[in-house]
């Protein structure tokens, strides 16, 4: 059996000491992952999108992660990057404190959000760090004021 | 081209609300970005919903501003109806020699008003004394139905004027306009000329001139129109129209050849 392991640094070796003692082999593609409650990813491991290359991308520098189809795109001042996961399930692995959900296919960092430019047909509109601008749809809009603070 | 005053009042809350929702759009804007920049704020309502309130609002407030404007307007076209339209002369039972005058500014203040129908010609006019009432000697009311052709159709004009000047008319259209007592007005205006002549009798508070129905031949005791002034009638076999002068039980019959 193959598990991903997502725990802090103090209680990653001990644990993947334990759970190789026990047969269970780790494995960052893995479809099963063992983390602690409450805790979010630091890093995500991606793909280059020119090369193709797994990297391990900390999360302090997403600024976007947008879904198109079956690929999801990982938006970072170093670069695009790829991710096999749904966004759902990234969405899981981000802390809410700092990510949030716009629409049914982007993931914003609240870091990365430079302006918001409100309309009156219950719409934002947010100029990311990129100079990217993503829309705020309508079912999340009051979602977004909450967030906000606005 | 010209707005009534509830359209201009519509497209003016419009705008006005239109204005308001940019102004809060701008407003809700930069608070946003504050809250962005600080890590939070008050939380204003949505612009839409503002957009929606403001829009309540402000319409609210122009039919409100448009009742009190029509109410003015309507009251001030009610004071300037009731108000003096025409200077009276001097004039008394003894002294009837303005009437003409005083006719003749009834009918200028008529022709201003049909200018509004398209043209102040009243063509093949006629008139009819309906009433010419003293109170104790000195001048009360003067009545008179106009009858004319303007536009294309058959007009009847009642026209009132009171003791302080105030002209009231009413204008309505029918097939045959033409008052059974009427005459032309160039006999109108002879016949009040006329009435200056003679020395009416007082047998009562009030003397009224007014006219019968229908036609007669004239009968000794009253007077007839004879060009620009009555004489006293005789029998004859010659159809007139008739009014009466009465105060009190004296009663004067006044007959007019038809014509």
């Amino acid at each position: 059996m193959k598990l991903r392991l997502e725990v802090s640094g103090e209680n990653y070796e001990a644990l993947a000491a334990e759970l190789t003692a026990r047969g269970i082999e780790l494995d960052e593609d893995a479809p099963y992952v063992l983390t602690e409650r409450g805790r979010f990813a630091d890093s995500l491991l991606l793909r280059d999108s020119e090369t193709n290359e797994r990297v391990m991308l900390p999360v302090a520098g997403i600024i976007s992660v947008e879904a198109f189809g079956h690929s999801v795109e990982v938006r970072s001042a170093h670069g695009v990057f790829l991710s096999n996961e749904p966004l759902y399930r990234l969405q899981a692995r981000l802390d809410p404190e700092k990510f949030l959900r716009v629409s049914n296919s982007v993931i914003v960092a609240r870091a990365a959000i430079v302006r918001i430019s409100p309309a009156l047909s219950m719409k934002f509109t947010l100029t990311l760090s990129d100079k990217r601008r993503v829309d705020v749809t309508r079912s999340y809009y009051y979602t977004f004021k909450e967030y906000m603070g606005i | 081209m010209s707005f009534s005053i509830p359209i201009f009042a519509a497209l003016a809350a419009a705008a006005l609300a239109l204005l308001g929702g940019a102004v809060y759009l701008i407003i809700y804007r930069i608070h946003i970005n504050r809250a962005l920049r600080s890590g939070g704020g008050k939380p204003l309502a949505a612009p839409g919903r503002a957009l929606a309130v403001i829009a309540v609002i402000v319409f609210a407030l122009a039919v409100f501003v448009s009742y009190l404007a029509g109410y003015k307007a309507a009251y001030d076209g009610f004071e300037g109806a009731s108000s003096p339209a025409v200077e009276i002369p001097p004039m008394t039972l003894r002294d009837l020699s303005a009437l003409p005058e005083l006719f003749d500014a009834a009918l200028a203040h008529v022709r201003r008003d049909e200018t509004e129908y398209g043209s102040a010609e009243l063509i093949d006019a006629r008139a009819e004394l309906t009433d010419l009432t003293f109170l104790r000697g000195g001048f009360s009311y003067f009545s008179f139905t106009l009858c004319y052709d303007s536009g294309g159709e058959r007009i009847t004009r009642s026209v009132d004027v009171n003791a302080s000047g105030a002209v009231f008319t009413e204008r309505w259209t029918q097939e045959d306009g033409s008052t059974e007592n009427s005459v032309p007005l160039e006999t109108f205006r002879r016949l009040l000329a006329a009435l200056d002549g003679v020395d009416w009798p007082e047998g009562g508070d009030v003397g009224s001139f007014s006219s019968l129905f229908g036609v007669m031949t004239p009968e000794s005791g009253g007077c007839t129109l004879d060009g620009t002034a009555l004489v006293p009638s005789e029998p004859s076999g010659e159809l007139c129209l008739t009014l009466d002068y009465v105060s009190g039980s004296e009663l004067i019959r006044i007959y007019i050849p038809a014509e």
